[in-house]
């Protein structure tokens, strides 16, 4: 986000901030949605938050950011069915192109949950845990209860959470959004969301487990990523505190063991969805998030080869000390497991041709160059590089 | 005596004011020099303003948001500050170009960046990369970008034209093509 969408966000928090404020009484009127009672805004300011919602859920069919599957919509959806059945109608689960570890609730019942969170969930409780919680906040009104932790839902929401202005969403659509993301929310509003979603999770039948395992992904990309405190986290629940929450509330579970995992069925329906994601964040250059996520064995068996490929292109990438070696191995490792594209040979070469191996890198260019796609456009680069190893061996010989 | 100390305050602040600001000025024909840095043969007529984000020049004939052509050239650890990426000098020309567009893709948070091509380059007799791209802003209206970029020394040297797809890109991307061809880097 540049710095003028950045001022204006900022303006607009301001406002958003006074005219929640000028709800006087909001956080001691507002009262949870109940089975018993139809899912309607109770106030005027609850029905200028939900307009709002409605225009971002616009803003966002319009601008191309949308994941539109509708197996994958379905496949969402039957799970948040499980999870809040009384409120099954309102409630719609959407996935986002956007390649950060984030989901958030509107006020209107939208869900979004980012490719960037799908790609490393490893199972179905997973997800659920993550629906259960976003779903907690929006039966709860946590929009409509949010007040003092707007600012550092700002600085998350800048920061890359969501950055959504960038997206071609209006700023104050994204400010609404950064208030509503998985993060977003007050310390109290976040632990009521994870302690009433745990118990949703549990009554559908949902392995308890699996929950603090969610919270443990976002610790090993915050990590990566090196974001520092002081932001949201300062004043937030922070992570490894949910994750000790979560333990202990599955310390009086004896049950865990025989309730859902569903792993088979999330990896199978996600499988397209996951590579993408990942796809994404290399070429943003999310180096050593990949790096996190795919040196983990479990996480790496379940990318299968392309997971293994991307490992290696990260570090390549990332250039540093020792990664060359790392880089070759995970290649290996890929090609072991029975991948054989033209990107495995092309990564292979350059990592070869930067050690100045250059009878492998050759071996691995003319490889590359039997795959590759005539129209493929980094052709010209590695016809340079072989060209001039040709020269070397040539002068080698001579 | 009061009313003209007032003036005199004015005056000298629309001084040190349009001292502080950049200006516009026309480009003459023949070779445009940036002292110990780079020469290169502008279009004419165009107007260029120097010293831009300190690292570079902008030209544009229509002004920047209708087209724009900007030269930059920034110290390894400055060119890709969003995605921390190191670039050395062992840096492969097909490498600079995959963090370039990653560091723009970083930028642009979740506005979808198309690359239509990728292609080696010479510029300045060094080894490069012209990566050709796109995106559509908040009003649906789409633009068009295509950037050389190269290694010097210590630092990333990046030629680049952008402009709305609509009438713009064309009209004068061939007129970039052409001073691309002049650049030299001293």
């Amino acid at each position: 986000m540049n710095p003028v969408n950045n001022c204006i966000v900022a303006l607009l928090f301001g406002l958003l901030i006074t005219s929640c404020a000028a709800l006087t009484g909001c956080t001691t009127t507002v009262t949870a949605y109940t089975a018993d009672k139809a899912i309607e805004p109770d106030s005027e300011g609850e029905q200028r938050l939900w307009s709002l919602a409605n225009k971002f859920d616009q803003a966002l069919e319009k601008s191309g950011s949308l994941y539109k599957d509708p197996e994958l919509e379905e496949y969402l959806n039957n799970i948040l069915n499980k999870l809040f059945p009384e409120f099954g109608d309102v409630m719609h689960a959407r996935i986002l192109k956007a390649p950060v570890l984030n989901a958030m609730a509107l006020p209107n019942g939208s869900i979004y949950l980012n490719t960037g969170l799908l790609a490393v969930m490893e199972n179905e409780a997973q997800l659920a845990t993550v629906l259960a919680h976003e779903g907690e906040h929006f039966v709860q009104k946590h929009s409509a209860k949010q007040r003092e932790h707007i600012i550092q839902a700002a600085g998350w929401g800048t920061l890359g959470g969501i950055a959504l202005a960038g997206a071609g969403i209006p700023p104050e659509l994204a400010s609404l959004a950064a208030i509503s993301s998985i993060t977003g929310y007050s310390r109290e509003a976040e632990t009521e969301s994870d302690n009433l979603g745990y118990q949703r999770l549990k009554k559908a039948g949902y392995d308890v487990r699996q929950a603090p395992q969610v919270f443990r992904h976002m610790i090993r990309e915050v990590e990566a990523e090196e974001i520092k405190q002081p932001y949201f986290f300062s004043t937030h629940p922070k992570l490894q505190k949910r994750v000790a929450n979560f333990e202990s509330l599955n310390k009086s579970d004896t049950n865990g063991s025989l309730r859902v995992i569903g792993e088979k069925e999330y990896l199978d329906t996600f499988s397209q969805l996951r590579l993408k994601a990942l796809e994404a964040k290399l070429e943003r250059g999310q180096y050593k998030v990949l790096i996190a996520l795919l040196s983990d064995d479990a996480a790496n068996t379940s990318y299968g080869s392309i997971g293994a490929f991307l490992l290696g292109e990260s570090y390549r990438l990332r250039g540093h000390e020792g990664d060359a070696e790392l880089a070759m191995k995970a290649f290996l490792s890929a090609q072991q497991s029975g991948l054989n594209t033209a990107g495995l040979y092309k990564g292979m070469g350059l990592i070869e041709y930067k050690s100045g191996h250059i009878d492998k890198a050759a071996e691995a260019f003319v490889h590359y160059l039997k795959l590759a796609d005539e129209n493929e456009p980094e052709l010209s680069f590695i016809k340079i590089y072989l060209k001039k190893i040709k020269r070397e061996q040539h002068e080698q010989a001579d | 005596m009061n009313k003209l100390i007032k003036i005199s305050l004015v005056l000298a602040f629309i001084t040190i004011a349009s001292c502080a600001l950049p200006t516009w000025t026309r480009v003459e024909s023949g070779v445009y020099v940036n002292e110990g840095n780079f020469s290169i043969v502008l279009p004419t007529g165009w107007l260029k303003i120097e010293n831009i984000d300190k690292t570079g020049i902008l030209v544009s004939i229509d002004g920047p948001a209708l087209q724009s052509f900007t030269i930059k050239h920034e110290n390894f650890d400055k060119a890709f500050g969003t995605t921390k990426t190191e670039v050395t000098t062992d840096t492969l020309s097909y490498e600079l170009m995959e963090y370039y567009i990653a560091e723009y893709k970083a930028k642009a948070g979740n506005r979808v960046i198309e690359v239509e091509s990728k292609e080696a380059a010479m510029i300045s007799g060094k080894e490069g990369f012209r990566v050709g791209m796109w995106y559509k802003n908040q009003g649906g209206l789409r633009f068009k970008q295509v950037t050389y970029g190269c290694i010097n020394g210590s630092e990333i040297y990046t030629l680049t034209y952008h402009a709305p797809v609509l009438y713009y890109f064309d009209k004068n991307v061939v007129e970039f093509e052409a001073s691309v061809k002049t650049f030299l880097i001293l």
